[in-house]
């Protein structure tokens, strides 16, 4: 299971109706390096993060579900 | 843990004692259902060595693997969770060792006693009959003693151990899908042929019962 990571919630009393829609439907399609958030279903049932290269799939990062993303050399892919 | 005589184990209505074959050591899939283990989660950033110190087993610090001592198994569950698993009735002093030298961490210790039961299953056919259903590698040279791992079989999470290369296995299962899994090894072994062992001893309860007849 994967989805797009860190995706930064705006105040629901504040964002015009653009943003939230914007929020809750728009995501990444990169081709290239993807942040995501997985969550390990089949074993330990830990959410995390992963850093994948979309083309690949070499996975480049895993960190902790309340981690900041990396630094990577090749940056976010382009969508 | 619950009062005894209310306390009845998820397989009892199998009248599994009944079913006990005298002759299991030329069965190709021997099953036997574990009843009452103690088994304690533990989930957090815990001290290890203080553990260690309480409850006389390491916790694995190793993925998927399996420290035994002090007549406990510590079972990797995942980065920051593990189960003990001890003999029948040791969940209460497992849990309030924990709980005491655990005090003020932010750690979840919680005795899921009830909540599981454990099916051992050895014999020669152990092996092929879980790989049927359940989607590990478990070859012998990627799965052997002393590993474990949560998985499915037949879509019923399970956690399965290695207990030694006979090969045994041990499978914890949540209590309400315990008999579709009891269902399920025992019509996987069926054409190879199956038998019921009674439980060993609590004081050697590592060992699967295997009986050879005397006739």
């Amino acid at each position: 299971m994967a989805a797009q990571a860190h995706i930064a919630r705006p105040d629901p009393h504040t964002a015009s109706d653009k943003e939230w829609g914007e929020y809750l439907f728009m995501r990444k399609n990169p081709k290239g390096v993807h942040f995501e958030r997985w969550f390990h279903a089949n074993g330990c049932r830990k959410w995390f993060h992963m850093a994948r290269h979309t083309v690949s799939h070499e996975i480049l990062a895993i960190y902790g579900i309340t981690e900041p993303a990396p630094k990577l050399d090749g940056g976010e892919g382009t969508s | 843990m619950v009062e005894t005589y209310l306390r009845q184990s998820p397989l009892a209505h199998r009248a599994l004692d009944a079913q006990v074959s005298d002759n299991t050591a030329d069965a190709a899939l021997v099953l036997t259902e574990r009843r009452f283990l103690a088994k304690v989660n533990i989930r957090g950033k815990v001290d290890g060595d203080a553990v260690k110190a309480a409850i006389g087993v390491a916790l694995p610090s190793e993925a998927n693997t399996v420290m035994e001592g002090n007549n406990l198994c510590a079972l990797w569950l995942g980065p920051s969770e593990w189960l003990i698993v001890g003999p029948p009735n040791a969940e209460k002093n497992i849990e309030e060792a924990l709980n005491e030298v655990l005090a003020g961490a932010s750690v979840g210790i919680v005795d899921v006693t009830e909540g599981r039961t454990t099916i051992s299953v050895s014999g020669p056919m152990a092996r092929d009959v879980i790989a049927m259903g359940c989607p590990l590698d478990l070859h012998p040279r990627v799965f052997s003693p002393g590993q474990c791992a949560q998985s499915f079989i037949s879509r019923s999470p399970i956690l399965l151990h290695q207990v030694d290369d006979s090969p045994s296995f041990d499978i914890h299962i949540e209590r309400s899908q315990s008999d579709y899994l009891w269902t399920w090894l025992e019509t996987g072994g069926a054409p190879y042929g199956v038998a019921v062992a009674g439980e060993p001893e609590t004081t050697n309860w590592r060992r699967p019962a295997r009986r050879k007849a005397t006739s």
